[in-house]
């Protein structure tokens, strides 16, 4: 099991990381035409059309948003590093274009590894990809992009990262850890993206009959894609006030979980989570647990996360003020969406130094909205190299 | 927690002595029930009052079921992330760890003596139905080495179960899992006109005896022999071969018509499920079994595929009364198996298919190690 397999373009070959030169500048006219074909291809594609999660992604590839997202570029003299090299995550299966994306914008160079498990909806990614690459006005972008599977104990990811200028490493905290502890050139720039949670509040004095059924699908619409186990997707709901109509949203959330077609194993799943949790005597009886599951807790602990195992489960924590998620929330939160708060109030509240983690706070329905400034980081500037001439 | 003087204890093990005097597959549904479910109703009060975990999960249920269907039930799975007890650890006698052939992390259960010796008697009272009360010559397909592994895995306590039901214990296996053909020659030779026991773990009978005598060509007769085994079918069912099949095949090469599969698990040990002549898997009168929708978790009706639930009267020292198992099973009838036992018949079907934890940790740290 040692060697490579080159999934994009599929005549391509790692040994161009030996060659230094970039092509592109950094929002390149070509890379932009480039990203607006792939943004078409995969909104008319019939296979593809069939992935909310690759729809939402050539939504954002339009020219309009990527025009949204300029703007969290550096200004002035703005180059690429050269080689960047991704190790994408399991978990979440187009997030190897988000970030890949984001360093091609700058103008880099780049190797993706992809996470060992192929799926349908990777395939069909990967397939279009090759299309593109194979028409005349891409091939030189397809050349210096690979697209790269190897097994995990091969000895590439050491080989590689010998000749990478930065490295985009999405992980666990493990795997984190163990490829940055890979010698690598002394510049060479890590950017790491460890285990994370998220979470939502919910402000039920907000909560009516007429906007229930709204919110319950921004809930789901951030829960459904990746099973749950993207690191922003809420797995636990902060429930500020009146708890009047909480169990009806809940039905609701679960009625579109059951019209997605509820997995066999997910309710014994479920059970097997609930159960855990309640050893703790920290959990009581589950609200509902039938296609998803919400259990209230009385306290958080990120040890519990371990026993998370995604397919729409949820912790409810209720909560007096915003001010209680202070200490009802931990380093590794990512994420907060809300709903039926003001923007102003949650300015506010982010700004607390007392709250140590909070990287993103965007409306319920938001989450799994990719920025390029994610975790704390400005991917285009940790991307780039930004020169001073005087 | 002290076990010596516990009422709720006492309660059990007088319940429990009137089911050791019922037949063990004699009793018609209702009347088996009704003498059951006093001593789970009792099992549920001992572990709530013994193992504040349990308490938790239950929330401190206190009213005696009528119904089989509406006892609380653990996930099986539990028992792989929890160390689930109900006696003081100086009372444990030993630690049974599921053999994890397919699951990375094992189960472990704990046994003190009184539990650990009613699952011996109970194990011998139910196979002795098929093997009768005779120590036979005994066959083990599986490596002497496998006893002498300081962990206390499940098929190690399996052989030691069985071993009982022997006398002169001769392992087929070296320690390469190889047959030991000079060891299985002599065997044949000594006891081919006698009743004799082979037992093994069914993918390793299949895989590393069946089909070693088929492949090499080679037949032994042992036509009064009696083959028990147990363990999952996955490997099997990998392979297309079936119940059927594995009986056939058995015949082909051995003479051997008398084959039993039995239904067990680490976490159950003793109330075991076995096989019937007609091929059906049969509830003794210590344990019942209940499919479930797994959509649901509702009960299911007969001819319904489902979750297997396994009631055991057995488990004092661990809460393992009533378990929601990953398998999938389907009730075949109540009272009316051609066979002539009474009570619950059924079939396994298959596991639930493995959730795949595909968190961020799964991405790449085995390369460095």
């Amino acid at each position: 099991m040692t060697s490579l397999t080159m999934l994009a373009p599929v005549n391509g070959n790692v040994d161009v990381m030996n060659e230094q030169a970039c092509d592109f500048t950094c929002f390149d006219p070509k890379v932009l035409s480039f990203i607006d074909t792939l943004s078409n291809t995969l909104l008319k594609d019939n296979a593809a059309k069939t992935y909310p999660e690759l729809v939402a992604l050539g939504f954002w590839l339009r020219q309009s948003n990527l025009k949204k997202i300029q703007g969290f570029a550096p200004e002035g003299i703005v180059k690429p590093l050269g080689w960047v090299l991704h190790f994408t995550p399991a978990n979440v299966d187009t997030m190897f274009i988000y970030s890949w994306i984001c360093s091609l914008l700058m103008g880099n160079n780049n190797v993706i590894r992809v996470a060992t498990k192929s799926t349908e909806l990777r395939e069909c990614l990967l397939n279009i990809l090759n299309q593109l690459f194979a028409q005349p006005e891409f091939v030189q972008l397809g050349k210096r992009n690979l697209f790269v599977h190897y097994h995990k104990q091969s000895d590439y990811s050491a080989k590689l990262s010998l000749k990478a200028d930065a490295r985009v490493i999405w992980g666990g905290d493990e795997s984190v850890n163990g490829i940055r502890q890979l010698p690598c050139q002394p510049r060479c720039r890590d950017i790491s993206f460890a285990d994370r949670y998220s979470a939502c509040v919910i402000n039920g004095a907000q909560l009516t009959n007429k906007n229930l059924s709204k919110l319950a699908q921004f809930l789901w619409q951030d829960t459904h894609p990746h099973g749950q186990l993207a690191c922003s997707s809420p797995r636990l709901i902060y429930w500020l006030g009146d708890t009047a109509l909480q169990r009806k949203l809940f039905q609701q959330v679960n009625h579109l979980a059951a019209q997605n077609g509820q997995l066999i194993n997910a309710l014994n799943d479920h059970l097997v989570t609930s159960q855990l949790l309640k050893t703790t005597g920290k959990a009581a009886e589950p609200i509902i647990q039938e296609a998803v599951a919400v259990i209230p807790v009385t306290c958080f602990d990120d040890n519990w996360l371990d026993w998370h195992l995604g397919g729409g489960y949820f912790l409810l924590l209720p909560i007096n003020s915003l001010e209680d998620i202070a200490s009802a929330s931990t380093a590794k939160l990512q994420t907060l969406s809300y709903w039926g708060l003001e923007q102003q109030a949650l300015v506010k509240f982010a700004q607390q130094p007392s709250i140590q983690g909070i990287d993103r706070v965007v409306p319920i329905g938001r989450a799994l909205d990719f920025s390029p400034v994610w975790d704390g980081y400005n991917l285009f500037e940790q991307l780039s190299r930004l020169n001073v001439v005087e | 927690m002290n076990n010596g003087h516990n009422p709720l204890l006492a309660e059990y093990l007088s319940s429990f002595e009137e089911l050791m005097s019922a037949d063990v597959y004699g009793l018609e549904q209702d009347k088996k029930t009704a003498l059951l479910i006093p001593v789970l109703n009792k099992l549920h009060q001992l572990h709530q009052s013994q193992n504040t975990q349990y308490r938790h999960i239950v929330n401190q249920q206190t009213a005696e079921q009528q119904k089989m269907d509406e006892l609380p039930y653990l996930a099986v799975r539990l028992f792989k992330h929890l160390n689930l007890k109900s006696i003081p650890d100086a009372e444990v006698f030993k630690t049974l760890q599921s053999s994890g052939t397919t699951s990375q992390t094992p189960a472990t259960i704990y046994l003190d003596k009184a539990t650990s010796a009613r699952q011996s008697k109970i194990l011998v009272k139910i196979l002795q139905q098929r093997i009768g009360k005779q120590r036979l010559p005994m066959l083990i397909i599986d490596s002497p080495d496998i006893l002498k592994k300081p962990e206390f895995s499940a098929r190690a306590a399996g052989i030691q179960g069985l071993a009982f039901f022997g006398r002169d214990h001769t392992y087929a296996l070296d320690q390469n899992m190889q047959p030991n053909w000079p060891v299985i020659e002599a065997f044949c030779q000594k006891y081919a006109e006698q009743p004799v026991l082979i037992f093994g773990f069914t993918f390793m009978v299949w895989l590393y005896f069946i089909e070693m005598l088929h492949l090499s060509g080679k037949r032994i007769e042992l036509p009064k022999g009696v083959v028990i085994h147990s363990g999952g079918w996955k490997k099997l069912i990998d392979q297309q071969v079936d119940n059927d099949t594995f009986k056939q095949r058995l015949l082909e090469t051995t003479g051997i018509s008398r084959c039993f599969n039995f239904y067990g698990m680490a976490e159950q040990v003793g109330s075991i499920f076995v096989e019937c002549e007609k091929g059906h898997l049969h509830a003794p009168v210590f344990a019942d079994v209940l499919i479930r929708d797994p959509f649901t978790l509702k009960p299911c009706d007969i001819g319904e595929q489902g979750l297997v639930q396994v009631l055991s009267a057995l488990p004092s020292s661990y809460p393992g009364h009533s378990l929601l198992t990953e398998d999938l099973g389907v009730l075949k009838g109540v009272d009316d198996c051609p066979c002539g036992a009474k009570g619950k018949y059924f079939a396994i079907n298959g596991r639930l298919p493995k959730t795949e934890v595909r968190g961020c940790s799964d991405t790449h740290v085995e390369a460095i190690t």
